[in-house]
């Protein structure tokens, strides 16, 4: 990437979930994050995109802690997180919620759900809270920030909200800011000027970012590099305009031909019936999990897991035909 | 004649001393065996017009003025037990959660059952008919016997749309049946509804805040804003070559995922609320394009070429304003590009 250090970096995590009332090891583990490596420097944002089920959220909840890795380990801002991470850390990590109607307490004016993350860390006092708070709404583009100290969160638009959101998430100084579909429960008039602040917040404040999606028509808007997921896996990373431009991997190429393109005359691609069918049974242990899904499968894809290689500088993907299948291409 | 007509219906939500309107003097029409997607912010009416075509509209609101017809009958005016024989038989209506219009305690069979004891067909044609649907909505019938909180979201889905098919109605009503979806999901059932809408023979008012969707699965696209529609006219015209500025910053707003350098643009501000009723154009405080007319006088609809219209003072001046609404900045800056 850059020669700038990272603020997180996740080497090899796995986080797998034994389903209730399997003590006996009679279904599956569940392998929500299945060996996932990557690192993101400063000023820099990732993006993350897959189906649900893919395994994003498990991700975003083990950057922020809510989750414990399985094994692996996951590195921010110099800190390896542990079990119980200490409140420097849980203050370098921050979050901002896909859902504005639901992440600010319609009880609390916007104040104090802004100042709620100072309180929580006993920063401040009554009046540095509140001069805090102002800057960050004014940081978040609520201005001037005065003025909506004491509204509540029903006397806002949903972007209005979303930014209120922002600004509870900025007010620590996080070194990491992990962001799960901020803009899809928006309109669509609005999430230009989200994406705009979440990027300029990033830059300004020297933070790095993860940024959580399954539409692939909003991240090159927002990300620098993009790392698409299949159930738990990291099947292509690159950088976000060589991945949506020359997609390596028939997942992505699939996520992307999903998008409804808002041009009428457009082309639409048919997608193969055996990937629309969903996800299907678990795949087995060994082998592509996209294998049962991929119209380009072969029998060697099911033999045994397929590396990541790069097809481009710093464009990884794990497919054993990528290199074949982009020569058939052109 | 067409299928259904809205013909200068404006709504109202009455209030303890006051009454609002959602929707201000709308006119459209639905040709038999064809698609119109209304699009808009969230606040714009949409749904509230998707309520009153199938007579559902709360107590405390009302058609004011203007009427409804469907299949030449005044809708608008019908009693609820007249209601009762076009609902399901000749209209019906799939909602945006899937999750909250199926009852959590009974099984799918079930809840085709009742449906269908409710409007008088019995539970062994209902079971076949299910059955038969299931099939043509490529869901499993041993899904049938399973209950809503068991199914993934695009099978739910599904299963609603299987439900609402029971009496072949002939329109569907379908407000946002794709938001909530993952990509994957909603392709399937966009999908789904374009079979349909063919070998169904299957009318559609299809409500959506996503225009790549109604692009793909409707014939003609209304733009609404503020219970008024902005512009109207063939899908493919109105996106290609938008007449009204509010169009212009929403097609702008969408991001293609074939352009990822394409700008995207905001609209600033939000829609009015209800209770503030303009004199000039209810869009004049966001346009970018905004004139003194603009402010004071509000602009009648007229006619864009063969079947469009459209209810901007400017609307001469389009290529040129669509030209400058490609820019991002001109957006922020509040009526400097007039």
């Amino acid at each position: 990437m850059t020669s700038q250090p990272s603020i997180v970096s996740f080497r090899d995590v796995r986080k797998h979930f034994v389903p209730r009332g399997s003590m006996f090891g009679k279904a599956p583990r569940v392998r929500a994050v299945d060996g996932v490596t990557f690192s993101i420097a400063r000023g820099r944002v990732l993006g993350i995109a897959g189906e649900s089920g893919s395994g994003k959220s498990t991700l975003a909840n083990l950057l922020v802690g809510l989750e414990r890795a399985t094994s692996g380990e996951i590195e921010v801002d110099g800190q390896v997180m542990t079990a119980t991470p200490d409140r420097g850390l849980r203050r370098a990590v921050q979050m901002v919620f896909q859902d504005p109607f639901a992440s600010l307490n319609p009880r609390f004016t916007v104040a104090r759900s802004v100042e709620e993350p100072l309180l929580i860390h006993g920063l401040g006092t009554t009046v540095e809270r509140r001069t805090q708070a102002i800057a960050a709404l004014e940081k978040a583009e609520l201005r001037p920030g005065l003025a909506f100290m004491s509204r509540y969160p029903h006397e806002l638009s949903g972007g209005q909200r979303q930014r209120v959101a922002i600004a509870r998430a900025v007010i620590l100084n996080p070194k990491l800011l992990v962001a799960d579909e901020p803009v899809s429960m928006l309109d669509v008039s609005v999430r230009a000027g989200i994406l705009r602040l979440l990027r300029r917040l990033v830059t300004e404040q020297h933070m790095a970012m993860v940024f959580i999606t399954h539409d692939l028509s909003i991240v090159a808007h927002i990300c620098d590099e993009l790392a698409v997921m299949y159930r738990g896996r990291i099947v292509e990373k690159g950088p976000v305009r060589d991945v949506l431009r020359t997609p390596a991997h028939p997942y992505t190429q699939a996520l992307i031909d999903a998008v409804p393109i808002p041009d009428p005359a457009a082309v639409v691609r048919d997608l193969p019936a055996k990937l629309l069918a969903g996800f299907g049974d678990a795949p087995a242990a060994l082998g592509c999990p996209f294998a049962p899904r991929c119209i380009h499968a072969v029998p060697q894809c099911e033999a045994s897991d397929p590396p990541q290689s790069s097809v481009a500088p710093s464009h990884l993907t794990a497919c054993i035909r990528a290199l074949e299948l982009r020569r058939a291409a052109q | 004649m067409p299928l259904f007509e809205l013909d200068d219906v404006s709504i109202a939500y009455h209030t303890r001393d006051s009454a609002v309107f959602a929707v201000n003097r709308v006119s459209l029409g639905l040709e038999a065996g064809t698609a119109l997607g209304l699009v808009g912010e969230s606040g714009c009416g949409k749904s509230t017009l998707a309520l009153a075509t199938l007579g559902l509209l709360p107590r405390f609101a009302n058609v004011w003025h203007g009427a409804i017809r469907f299949e030449g009958q005044v809708i608008s005016q019908m009693a609820d037990a007249d209601l009762m024989t076009l609902r399901w038989r000749r209209m019906a209506y799939v909602p945006q959660s899937a999750l909250a219009s199926l009852v959590p305690v009974h099984s799918i069979r079930r809840q085709f059952r009742d449906t269908a004891a409710a409007h008088g067909m019995r539970a062994a044609e209902a079971d076949r008919r299910a059955a038969e649907l299931f099939r043509r909505v490529e869901l499993d019938p041993i899904v049938l016997d399973r209950f809503p909180h068991e199914l993934s979201g695009g099978m739910r889905q599904r299963a609603i749309i299987a439900l609402a098919l029971l009496f072949k109605p002939p329109l569907l009503v379908a407000d946002e049946p794709t938001t909530g979806l993952d990509v994957i999901v909603q392709r399937q059932i966009v999908n789904l509804l374009t079979n349909l809408r063919r070998t169904e023979a299957l009318s559609l008012l299809f409500i959506s805040h996503d225009i790549g969707v109604v692009a793909e699965l409707c014939d003609r696209i209304a733009v609404l804003y503020a219970g008024e529609v902005m512009e109207e006219g063939p899908t493919l015209e109105v996106l290609a070559n938008p007449s009204h500025p509010y169009t212009m910053g929403l097609a702008r707003s969408f991001p293609d995922v074939r352009a990822p350098d394409r700008p995207l643009v905001s609209i600033p501000g939000h829609p009015p609320r209800l209770s503030e009723v303009s004199q000039g154009c209810p869009f004049a405080t966001r346009c970018p394009f905004v004139r003194d007319l603009c402010r004071t006088d509000k602009p009648r609809k007229s006619g864009v070429g063969r079947d469009r219209s459209v209810a901007c003072h400017f609307a001469d001046e389009a290529p040129r304003m669509a030209e400058i609404a490609t820019r991002p900045g001109i957006w922020e800056e509040g009526g400097a590009a007039a």
